[in-house]
C-alpha cells in the first residue's frame, strides 16, 4: 500500500513540481530566499542554461530511481482484472523463521495492545480462547466439546485435559472464570465480551465450566473466539492490568511465547513454546521486523510475506517462487445517510436514487486503480460466507436515479439544475477525512448529474469520527475494516432495537428506523440453528437491498505474495482478510478441525 | 547584572507556563475523544472500535472525565513533582515513550545540523571566494536544485539508490533488529550505518539554507571597509577571509543553526517515516491522530524546552562571536 503512495506522490510530484519550477524556469521569487538571490543577482544566461541542465538531470534520476513509474501505472487496470495464474508448485511446510513487516501494536496482552493495527493477532500468538476460527467455521480449541441447552442460555464447556500454562501452572476451568470475572472489572482493548450476554460463569469441576446468558445470543461462540484466557495464578494480584508490562504478563497457553519485544523498533520475536498443548509449530519461531517499504523488504529477502497491491503484481508473476493469492474483500468504504438532520432522506426513494446515480464501478476503476468490488446494497462483500447472491442490485442508472427523484417530488422548478420541493432544496454538505476527497468530488460529480448538490467538506479523522459518533452531519463517508466478520453486524448497525450492546455507530445515530428489519435482526440474534439463520441474514440483505440505509461504496481487494521456499503454510480464517493473523497458519493441522461440531 | 538574570528567568518562566497551558488545552480542543475511533486511518487498516461501554471506562481510568480546569491542576501539580503522566496509546509513562524515541531524533537532527551547517559554510566560502567564476555557478545551481526537494522524496530517492539498487546501506530501522554486539564499538558502528542516510537526507534538505546565507553574507562582509583595511595592513588573503571576513559572516548563521533545529523537529517525521526511523517525530504524530493528550503535551513540552534552550545557547555564542552583543 505504501509503495503505491509513494508512487503516485512522485508522479504528482513530477508533474505539478518539478517540471513546471525546472522548465518554466523559477516562477517563485516572491516566496523564497533563493528566488530572491536569483532575481537580485539577474543570473546570467550561462548560470540559466546550467540551472535548465542540471534541472533535466535531475528530472532524469528522479524517473530512473522510482522505478517504471509510468509502466505500472498504465497496467494496473489490466492486471487487476486478469485472472492470476495459480502457481502450483509445492512449496515448503516446515521452517525454522519466518519474518514478517514489523510495527509496534503494543505489548502483546488485552490489556495493553494498541486500537489500532494487527495488536490482537500477537496476543493471539500467546493466549488461547476456548474455540478459535479456520477456513470454514469455529473449531473447538481450548474446549474440546460443549453443550447447549435446548433454550440456548445455558453452555457447559469441556475443557481439554493436561493443558499447563507456560509457567508450568495446570490450567484449569477456574481461570475461565476469572478471566470472565476480571473483565468484568478491568475492560481488556479486544476480545472482552460485552455487558448483558453474560449473566455469570459456573465452575462444575476442574474440566468443565458453564457459561450462563441472559438470553439466547446466536453470536455468543462466535464472541468466544476473541475471549483469550488468562492466567488465574497471575493476574489476581494485578490491579491495574493496563499498566503490567511485566513478561509475566504474556504467560499463556498458546503455541509461541514471546521472546523478544521492543517497543522503540517495532519487533517483536515469538518462539515455540514447549509446553504448548496442541499441535506442532510448523513454524519454530516467527519475527516481526520493521520495514519502511513492504514491498522492497519483501523483494529483498528481507522479509517472507507482504501484501500486495495489483499494480505491482506484475513484478512477481513470472517468480515461480512467489504465490500471489488474492485476499478477501474485507475491507471497504460506506456512504451515510443522516434521516435525523435531514428528514426528507427518510424517503428510501431518494436513497435509492442515490445508489442509482453514484457509479460505483467508476470508483474502483478511478479511485481505487482496479483493485476493489464495487458495494452491494445488502451490505455483506461478495466474500462473506453469508452473501446473498439474490438480492436487488443497482447499477449505475442515473435516468432511473431521476425517474425516482421526480416520482418522489422533487423536480428543479427554477432552473438552477438542484431539484427541489416545496422550497427545499436537494442539498449536502458530505463530510469525509481528507484522504477521502477524490471519491467525494467523484460522487458529488455523478450526483450532479441527477440534480443532487453535494458540498464536499474535508475533516480530519478524529473530526470525523467525532462528528459520526454525535450525528453532526448530512451526509458522510467513512473506512473500516471487519467486512467479513459474524453477520450480526447487519443488526448491529440497521437495527435501532438493539437489545444486547451499546453500539457506536448504530442506526440510532442517524434516524435510520425500519421495523422488518428490526423483526429479523430479533429473530437472527436468537436463532441457534446455522441453517435457519442464514435463512433470515439472506433476508436481511434483500430488506437493505430494498431500503439502502447506507451504501457501500467498494471493498478493496489486495493481494497476498510469499516465497513459497521459506514457508508455504499460509491459511486464512473465514471472516477474516490477513493469513499471518491465523494462529493456524504456523500450526500442523492435524486433525483439530475435524472434531467440529455442527 | 544580578536584575537582569532576574528578569531572565521570570521571561524563560513565564513563556514556559504560556508553553503548557497551549500544550494542555489545544490537543483538549480538538474534536473527538482517544476512544471514539470509528474509522481506519488508511486503506486496510485495521482499528479496533470500542463500545460505548467501554469508551466510558477508559475516560474515567484516565480521568479525562473530569472538569477540565481539574484535570489542568492536576497536570502541574505532577509537572512540579517531574511526573508526564501516562500515555493513553502506549500505556507506558510518557518520560519513558519520550526516553526511547527522543534520542534517535537527537543523533540524526543534531548529527544532520553539524554536517549541514560545516560543509554549508564550507561551500558558501568557496563559492563566495570564487564569486561569478564556473565553481560558484555549479555550487549554486546545485544547492538551489536541492532545496526545492521535498525532504521525503529525497529520503526515498537515496533509499532507492544506496539500499536497493548498491545495496550499501539498511532499508529501515536504528538498529539490525534483534542483534548481538561483540562490545559497543560493533553497536556504535551499527547505529551510525543505519542513521547514514536519514542524516544525509536531512543535511540535504538543510544544507542549501546555510550555504546561500553564508555565501550572501560573505559577499556582503567583503565589501565592507575593515576588510580593505586588513588587506591594505598587508595581511595575508587567508587570515583576511577567515579572521576578519568569515567571523562576521558566521553571526547570522549561527543564528539559523539556532532556529533550524526547531524548524527540523517539526521536518524531521517525514525522514522518519520515510527510513521507518523509530524518531519522536513519528511519535508525536501518532499521539496526534489517536489523541493521546498526555503524550502530545510531553513531547510538545520537550520540544518547547530545547528550542527554549538551543535560543539560549545561541544568544551565549553569538556574545562570544560578537562583543558588541555582550550581556
Amino acid at each position: 500500500m505504501r509503495s503505491s503512495l509513494y508512487r503516485v506522490n512522485l508522479v504528482i510530484f513530477l508533474y505539478f513540481y518539478v517540471i513546471p519550477i525546472c522548465v518554466v524556469n523559477i516562477p517563485y521569487s516572491d516566496y523564497h530566499v533563493i528566488g530572491k538571490v536569483i532575481h537580485k543577482k539577474r543570473c546570467s544566461v550561462m548560470e540559466k542554461k546550467l540551472f535548465v541542465l542540471f534541472s533535466v538531470f535531475l528530472t532524469a534520476l528522479i524517473l530512473l530511481s522510482a522505478g517504471c513509474v509510468g509502466k505500472d501505472s498504465a497496467q494496473s487496470e489490466i492486471s487487476a482484472e486478469e485472472t492470476l495464474a495459480e502457481n502450483t508448485a509445492e512449496g515448503s511446510q516446515h521452517v525454522d523463521v519466518v519474518y514478517l513487516s514489523g510495527g509496534d501494536y503494543g505489548y502483546p496482552q488485552p490489556f495493553t495492545i494498541y486500537p489500532r493495527g494487527p495488536g490482537s493477532s500477537k496476543v493471539r500468538m500467546v493466549f488461547d480462547s476456548l474455540v478459535e476460527r479456520d477456513e470454514i467455521g469455529i473449531i473447538p480449541w481450548l474446549a474440546e466439546s460443549w453443550d447447549v441447552s435446548s433454550n440456548g442460555t445455558e453452555y457447559i464447556f469441556h475443557l481439554r485435559e493436561g493443558v499447563i500454562w507456560s509457567d508450568g501452572e495446570p490450567f484449569t476451568a477456574n481461570d475461565v472464570k476469572f478471566t470472565f470475572d476480571y473483565e468484568q472489572k478491568n475492560i481488556p482493548i479486544s476480545g472482552g465480551i460485552e455487558d448483558g450476554i453474560i449473566d455469570n460463569v459456573q465452575v462444575l469441576d476442574p474440566n468443565t465450566v458453564k457459561f450462563v446468558l441472559s438470553q439466547p445470543a446466536s453470536t455468543f461462540l462466535y464472541k468466544l473466539t476473541g475471549f483469550k484466557i488468562i492466567p488465574e495464578h497471575i493476574y489476581k494480584d494485578i490491579s491495574d492490568p493496563t499498566s503490567f508490562l511485566d513478561s509475566k504478563a504474556v504467560t499463556g497457553t498458546g503455541p509461541f511465547l514471546l521472546d523478544e519485544y521492543n517497543k522503540e523498533h517495532g519487533t517483536y520475536r515469538f518462539v515455540t513454546n514447549d509446553k504448548f498443548w496442541g499441535p506442532e509449530t510448523t513454524v519454530k519461531s516467527v519475527e516481526f521486523i520493521p520495514v519502511s517499504d513492504s514491498l522492497i523488504a519483501f523483494e529483498e529477502g528481507k522479509i517472507d510475506f507482504t501484501g500486495i497491491s495489483p499494480d505491482t503484481l506484475d513484478r512477481f508473476k513470472s517468480n515461480s517462487d512467489v504465490r500471489i493469492v488474492q485476499q478477501p474483500a474485507f475491507w471497504g468504504y460506506q456512504f451515510y445517510f443522516n434521516m435525523k438532520k435531514c428528514p426528507e432522506l427518510n424517503d428510501s426513494r431518494i436513497r435509492q436514487a442515490f445508489a442509482y446515480a453514484i457509479d460505483r464501478d467508476e470508483l474502483v476503476n478511478k479511485i481505487a486503480r482496479g483493485a476493489g468490488k464495487a458495494g452491494n446494497m445488502g451490505i455483506l462483500p461478495e466474500d462473506h460466507i453469508w452473501y446473498n447472491p439474490n438480492q436487488p442490485k443497482y447499477s449505475f442508472d442515473p435516468e432511473k436515479a431521476g425517474a425516482l427523484l421526480t416520482e418522489a417530488g422533487w423536480t428543479d422548478t427554477d432552473g438552477d439544475k438542484i431539484r427541489d420541493k416545496n422550497g427545499k432544496k436537494l442539498s449536502y454538505v458530505l463530510s469525509l477525512s481528507s484522504g477521502e476527497v477524490r471519491i467525494g468530488e467523484l460522487i458529488k460529480e455523478r450526483l450532479s448529474e441527477v440534480g443532487i448538490d453535494v458540498q464536499v467538506k474535508a475533516l480530519e479523522s478524529k473530526s470525523r469520527d467525532a462528528n459520526i459518533k454525535s450525528g453532526d452531519f448530512q451526509l458522510l463517508i467513512s473506512g473500516f475494516g471487519g467486512w467479513g466478520t459474524d453477520a450480526d453486524y447487519l443488526r448491529t448497525r440497521y437495527c435501532d432495537t438493539s437489545q444486547l450492546e451499546s453500539v457506536s455507530s448504530g442506526a440510532a445515530v442517524y434516524g435510520y428506523h425500519n421495523a422488518t428489519l428490526n423483526a429479523l435482526g430479533a429473530r437472527e440474534l436468537q436463532e441457534l440453528d446455522d441453517e435457519k439463520r442464514k435463512e433470515i441474514i439472506y433476508d436481511m440483505q434483500i430488506v437493505l437491498a430494498n431500503d439502502i440505509p447506507a451504501i457501500p461504496l467498494y471493498y478493496t481487494t489486495s493481494y497476498d505474495a510469499w516465497r513459497i521456499s521459506k514457508y508455504d503454510g499460509w491459511m486464512n480464517m473465514y471472516d477474516h482478510h490477513a493469513r499471518t493473523h491465523s494462529i493456524l497458519s504456523y500450526l500442523e493441522r492435524d486433525g483439530i478441525a475435524e472434531k467440529r461440531q455442527h | 547584572m544580578e536584575k537582569d538574570r532576574n528578569s531572565f528567568i521570570f521571561r524563560f518562566l513565564s513563556t514556559l507556563f504560556v508553553i503548557l497551558a497551549i500544550n494542555f488545552f489545544l490537543p483538549r480542543m480538538m474534536p473527538g475523544d482517544p476512544f471514539s475511533t470509528t474509522s481506519a486511518d488508511e486503506v486496510g487498516e485495521e482499528i479496533i472500535v470500542m463500545t460505548e461501554e467501554q469508551r466510558l471506562y477508559y475516560m474515567k481510568y484516565y480521568g479525562l472525565d473530569r472538569p477540565l480546569y481539574e484535570q489542568f491542576s492536576k497536570y502541574m501539580k505532577n509537572l512540579i513533582t517531574g511526573d508526564l503522566g501516562r500515555s493513553i496509546y502506549y500505556k507506558m509513562p510518557v518520560r519513558d515513550v519520550i526516553w526511547l524515541h527522543l534520542p534517535w531524533t537527537m543523533l540524526i537532527v543534531m548529527g544532520a545540523t553539524a554536517i549541514s551547517t560545516i560543509s554549508g559554510v564550507v561551500l558558501g566560502t568557496v563559492s563566495a571566494k570564487n564569486r561569478k567564476k564556473g565553481s560558484d555557478r555549479v555550487i549554486m545551481t546545485g544547492m538551489i536544485a536541492f532545496a526545492e526537494i521535498p525532504s521525503f522524496l529525497l529520503g526515498l530517492i537515496l533509499l532507492l539508490i544506496f539500499s536497493v539498487y548498491f545495496r550499501l546501506f539498511p532499508l529501515a530501522g536504528a538498529v539490525t533488529p534483534f542483534a548481538n554486539y561483540n562490545g559497543p564499538a560493533e553497536q556504535a558502528w551499527d547505529i551510525l550505518y543505519h542513521a547514514f542516510l536519514p542524516v544525509l537526507t536531512l543535511s540535504l534538505s538543510q544544507l542549501t539554507g546555510v550555504y546561500l546565507l553564508t555565501r550572501n553574507t560573505l559577499i556582503t562582509v567583503t565589501t565592507k571597509d575593515y576588510i580593505r583595511t586588513a588587506r591594505a595592513k598587508g595581511m595575508g588573503e587567508k587570515t583576511v577571509w577567515v579572521r576578519h571576513a568569515l567571523r562576521n559572516a558566521l553571526l547570522p548563521v549561527v543564528t539559523r543553526t539556532g532556529f533550524m533545529i526547531g524548524i527540523m523537529m517539526g521536518g524531521v517525521v517525514l525522514v522518519e517515516s520515510v527510513f521507518s526511523y523509530p524518531g519522536i517525530g513519528m511519535t508525536l504524530r501518532s499521539a496526534v491522530i489517536n489523541r493521546d493528550y498526555p503524550l502530545i503535551q510531553g513531547i510538545l513540552l520537550v520540544i518547547a524546552v530545547s528550542i527554549l534552550i538551543c535560543n539560549m545557547l545561541v544568544d551565549k555564542i553569538y556574545g562570544k562571536l560578537d562583543p558588541r552583543v555582550r550581556i
